[in-house]
């Protein structure tokens, strides 16, 4: 696609899983999650993980963003073994490498917009970089909202100040998990710019858990899981090409 | 983060109001308590602003605690002491307490406890007394009344009063009205003066002498070294020197001891309700954790540390206690304003309108408040601070079900070793009351942690019982199992309530059974003619009773406060000739034969806690005398007779004034009973001081005495019940706010919004029933061991006022309802689609 150049993309990858592994309960409640998954997303980059229901998606990107501990395996963040960190500094770690978009917006109810989006920063104690706010905001095209709390915006105005809420203390790594799954096309498609827009333009590194085929087109590289294992990968991905193996994964699922 | 702490508290402002009520109840409590004793500390502080000499001799004064005027000081002691170098002048004084100036509505003016004096008219800058209208006293038929004491007999100079005194009734003329003082604050004592010689014919029973003697040191000389001088001119150990510092600090120390006891007795309940308060907190701050679960897991998502997490549910509990604190304490100032006023209504007036407000009751207050809010949220803090960031990321908030069974085990060994230490406490001997204390807190414990449990098991089967026929009833019962532990930390608060409220039910039904048993034992006599104020009173009144018609043998008692080798004591002065037909006395060891002249009886409990045996000599000091006596006779112990019995005919030869407690009457063989006792009422009519009353009637007033004691008790518990009541409201309301959708969904699936008021009007009934059951169940456990194990104090009798239980269990179940109130009438009015559409 023309319109994604990768200016910032390296060769050295911001998250490395190594054989990550997820088991949930026991006995005949035993759930493999993830089964042994190694996988590396280059920094500068915007990463897709795809796969059906229940093929660990969800599970693999909490275990990179350092929200769950993996049951074996290890992840490295720009560097960093999150497996090894204590949850005092994994906690600062999160704070200061990581950003987060979710499904469902997840502001706090209680803060207008503006305080959703440094609240990352208050609760760390930093003092926001105000220009790079700015900049954000103006990109966001939430000025006009900044004032509202969430249950005044629409749902895609409410995920736009969760993106700049992610942006806010300038992350390494930005992990969206479904970030279109609760907005409607025209909403999903302007967060999706956002995305492409924090990798390609400001340089930061987008791992993006996704169903949605058209999503995951507008990603620079696709994985795909089933079963708890990675399959198969896909670089410079259109609508087509993911639909396509998306249904030779379902096929081979048994 | 502060922000973020101030601005969740805002938007949950409803529900954390009602947490602060329970913070506020309790605290209130607490500073009222404080401040309302610091003013009555101040009231009586401001006695001693007048009329204390620079240097006071009375006879001993430890060994009478009643200025009753037994001992003397005599003529030649004044001019001794006036003699004295540096002595400027010196004042003897007779002021007796026992003149009872009676209204014109017929009953004793002045507190019940308050001393009534009879003084010597002479009024000195030393007495701090000035006539404040009229003219002094002049002859036996004039008095002169303290204008506070007056103006509460409705009295005024030129009327008639009637007065009991130590000699006889009698009424006389108001010629004046003194006052004491500045502000002729007495704190509900009264003062009666007589002339010079009226006093020593009413008040000393013809003697000459006086009370005490006030002196002025001369200029130049130090009290202390005035003392001395004085203490070695008179030579005697029998009479008490003191200057003006030591009777000031002796007299503030009394006060001090039984205003201390007062604040004590107040705090416990303070401490009650406030146990009961934290309840609340504590599920309330449980509730809001676990509602708000997804938003703590997304700040720990954004970095926010476990630390953070935990300090931001502490800081709203912080905010709440503050609030709380400073409520409390406006309420309590109130509060002690409220009861200063009851105190002027009953005759205890403070002189000074203001409250004494001192930084301690602020301090503590603010304490209270703060620190049992803190440490009831610091369960839910930690709770919170335990969210992992990824419950932000999942859908639905999956609180998973913590097993009830490490808890339910320990509670169940808890409350097994509590039954256990109660049990034991009750049969052991000697009992032990520590023993039930600490029965009665395992107990406790081990009902709160095994509720949970309980209310699963109790409320699975009535939901199985219901289902089927009473819907609302039956999802009633599953909402209230759906989450044990916030069902039974509700219920808590009202168990703790209910136990105390039975528990204190059975020992005061235990207490009126063995008074009532006590009573028939030991009451031989028809009539039992007693002080209403617990003083001594008039022979007349013996006299009158002998000559009432019906009425045979006439028997009556005084009582001596005495010195026994030293300790204080007090020995009842019986007629040996007469008393075993007024009171069965069971001797163990001797007879009544054997009690005459300086042999005592003593009874086998008091024996054995004193370590006296039939034989053990002691040194008895009366005010003004003493004596070797010795123990010849030694009956049994029993709540209508206990304690050291003597010849009264030697005690008054000691010099102890012939002024009775009791007297006994027996009727003539064949008199009317009703008709005796008339003619009873009649001629003590003179005498409203005293009061005459048969067997029946005399166990009806002991048992008043307990039921106005519980009644008390019940009233400072009813503070608690309410406070577990405002935690139903609270945590029924909260429920529904969480059920939301659930509600929305029963009402779009057909269910009226009557039944959905019903079935919020059935869970409040649940948790009330199951609370106060489960807590009258264990304070019937506690109260009945605590009788037991006061047995040797004479309960003798356990009873269950079965009664009472019922009354109180049917009123918690109403308050129950009406909790139910507004959370129904809230949950009635959600709107069907905007409550399913809530995501």
């Amino acid at each position: 696609m023309p319109d994604q150049t990768t200016p910032f993309a390296s060769d050295v990858p911001a998250v490395i899983a190594d054989n990550l592994t997820m088991v949930y309960g026991s006995g005949e409640a035993r759930v493999l999650a993830l089964d042994d998954v190694s996988v590396a997303f280059e920094a500068g980059l915007f990463s897709a993980i795809m796969g059906p229901s229940g093929s660990g998606k969800s599970t693999l990107l909490h275990c990179l963003a350092g929200l769950d501990e993996p049951t074996s395996g290890r992840v490295r963040i720009a560097g960093v073994d999150v497996t090894d960190l204590g949850d005092d500094d994994l906690t600062r770690f999160r704070r200061d490498h990581v950003g987060f978009v979710f499904q469902s917006f997840n502001l706090l109810p209680m803060l207008t917009a503006r305080d959703n989006i440094t609240v990352a920063l208050d609760i760390a104690g930093r003092k926001p970089d105000q220009p790079w706010l700015d900049g954000i905001i103006d990109a966001l095209g939430i000025r006009d909202r900044l004032e509202h709390i969430p249950a005044e915006m629409s749902g895609g105005q409410q995920q736009r100040v969760a993106c700049a809420r992610a942006l806010a203390g300038r992350p390494d790594v930005l992990f969206c998990d479904e970030p279109t799954g609760n907005l409607d096309s025209k909403s999903g498609a302007e967060v999706l710019d956002i995305l492409v827009d924090a990798a390609h333009r400001l340089g930061r590194t987008v791992v993006m858990v996704t169903h949605d085929p058209s999503a995951a087109a507008r990603a620079d590289r696709v994985v795909f899981l089933g079963d708890g294992r990675l399959r198969d990968e896909l670089v410079a991905p259109t609508a087509v090409t993911v639909i396509e193996r998306m249904a030779k994964l379902e096929a081979l699922v048994p | 983060m502060w922000h973020l702490t101030w601005r969740s508290l805002m938007t949950h402002k409803a529900r954390l109001l009602l947490t602060s009520v329970a913070v506020i109840l309790g605290t209130a409590f607490v500073s009222g308590t404080l401040v309302f004793t610091a003013t009555l500390q101040r009231t009586f502080d401001s006695l001693m602003d007048a009329g204390i000499a620079d240097i006071s001799i009375e006879p001993n004064a430890s060994v009478i605690s009643w200025n009753n005027g037994a001992a003397l000081l005599t003529e030649a002691q004044l001019t001794t002491i006036g003699r004295t170098p540096g002595v400027a002048t010196a004042i003897g004084d007779v002021l007796v307490d026992g003149v009872q100036v009676i209204g014109s509505n017929g009953t004793p003016v002045g507190l019940t406890q308050a001393p009534s004096f009879g003084w010597a008219w002479n009024p000195t800058d030393m007495s701090g007394i000035s006539l404040a209208s009229g003219s002094a006293p002049a002859g036996a038929g004039e008095v002169v009344l303290d204008t506070q004491t007056a103006s509460r007999a409705g009295l005024e100079v030129g009327s008639t009063v009637h007065l009991v005194t130590p000699a006889a009734a009698q009424t006389a003329t108001v010629v004046g009205l003194m006052r004491y003082g500045a502000s002729g604050n007495l704190a509900g004592a009264t003062m009666t003066a007589f002339d010079p010689a009226t006093a020593r014919q009413l008040l000393l029973q013809g003697r000459s002498g006086y009370t005490s003697v006030g002196v002025t040191v001369a200029e130049g000389t130090t009290p202390d070294a005035a003392r001395d001088r004085i203490t070695s001119a008179l030579a005697d150990p029998t009479l008490r020197v003191w200057t003006r510092a030591q009777v000031v600090s002796e007299a503030q120390q009394q006060i001090n001891q039984s205003l201390n006891f007062l604040s004590a007795f107040l705090l416990v309940f303070a401490g009650i309700a406030l146990l009961v308060g934290s309840f609340l907190v504590l599920n309330t701050f449980s509730v809001l954790v676990a509602q708000r679960s997804r938003d703590l897991a997304m700040l720990r998502a954004l970095g926010a540390t476990r630390r953070q997490v935990a300090y931001s549910v502490l800081g709203e509990a912080l905010i709440v206690g503050l609030i709380g604190g400073t409520v409390g304490l406006a309420l309590g100032l109130l509060l002690a304003l409220g009861i200063q006023k009851g105190f002027a209504t009953i005759g205890m007036d403070m002189p000074y309108a203001g409250l004494t407000i001192s930084w301690q009751a602020i301090v503590a207050s603010y304490a209270v408040a703060v620190v049992v809010t803190v440490l009831a949220a610091w369960l839910p803090a930690r709770r919170a601070s335990r969210i992992k960031p990824v419950a932000a990321l999942r859908e639905a908030s999956t609180a998973a079900r913590r097993s009830l069974r490490g808890r339910t085990i320990a509670g169940t060994a808890v409350l097994v070793l509590g039954v256990v230490a109660l049990v034991v406490a009750a049969a052991r001997t000697p009992s032990s009351l520590a023993l039930v204390g600490v029965g009665a807190v395992l107990v406790l414990a081990g009902g709160v942690m095994v509720s949970p449990w309980l209310v699963s098991a109790t409320l699975a089967g009535a939901a199985h019982g219901t289902r089927g026929h009473l819907a609302t009833a039956h999802l009633a019962l599953e909402n209230g199992r759906r989450n044990p532990r916030r069902t039974a930390t509700t219920a808590s608060a009202l168990m703790i309530g209910l136990m105390l409220v039975s528990a204190f039910g059975v020992f005061g039904a235990s207490s009126e059974a063995s008074s009532d048993a006590a009573i028939s034992r030991t009451l031989k006599a028809d009539f039992v003619v007693s002080s209403v104020n617990g003083k001594l009173f008039a022979p007349d009144v013996a006299e009158r009773v002998a000559a009432a018609p019906g009425v045979g043998l006439v028997s009556s008692t005084t009582v001596a406060p005495v010195l026994l080798d030293g300790a204080a004591q007090t020995i009842t002065g019986a007629d040996p000739s007469t008393v075993d037909q007024a009171i069965a006395l069971e001797f163990v060891s001797g007879s009544l034969a054997d009690v005459h002249g300086a042999s005592l009886a003593v009874d086998d409990k008091t024996a054995a806690d004193q370590g006296l045996k039939l034989g053990t000599t002691f040194k008895v000091t009366l005010p003004g005398s003493s004596e070797q006596m010795r123990i010849a006779a030694v009956y049994r112990s029993d709540l209508g007779a206990s304690g050291l019995i003597g010849d009264r005919a030697e005690l008054e030869r000691l010099g102890w004034p012939h002024q009775d407690g009791t007297v006994f009457a027996v009727l003539k063989p064949g008199a009317d009973a009703a008709a005796t006792s008339s003619a009873l009422a009649t001629s003590l009519a003179a005498y409203p001081n005293v009061v005459a009353r048969d067997a029946t009637q005399q166990k009806e007033a002991m048992r008043a005495q307990v039921r106005q004691l519980l009644a008390l008790v019940y009233a400072m518990l009813a503070l608690a019940v309410i406070i577990a009541l405002l935690g139903i409201v609270n945590t029924l309301a909260l429920s529904i706010v969480e059920r939301t959708r659930e509600i929305g969904l029963l009402r779009a699936v057909g269910a009226t919004r009557r039944q959905v008021r019903r079935m919020i009007t059935w869970e409040s009934l649940v948790i009330a029933l199951y609370g106060s059951v489960l807590g009258a169940t264990l304070g019937l456990l506690v109260g009945q061991a605590f009788a037991r194990a006061m047995r040797d104090e004479g309960i003798t009798e356990v009873a269950v006022p079965w009664g009472t239980l019922v009354v109180v269990l049917v009123l918690a179940c109403a308050m129950g309802l009406v909790a139910a109130v507004l959370p129904a009438r809230r949950a009635a009015r959600l709107d069907v689609l905007a409550s399913i559409a809530e995501a």
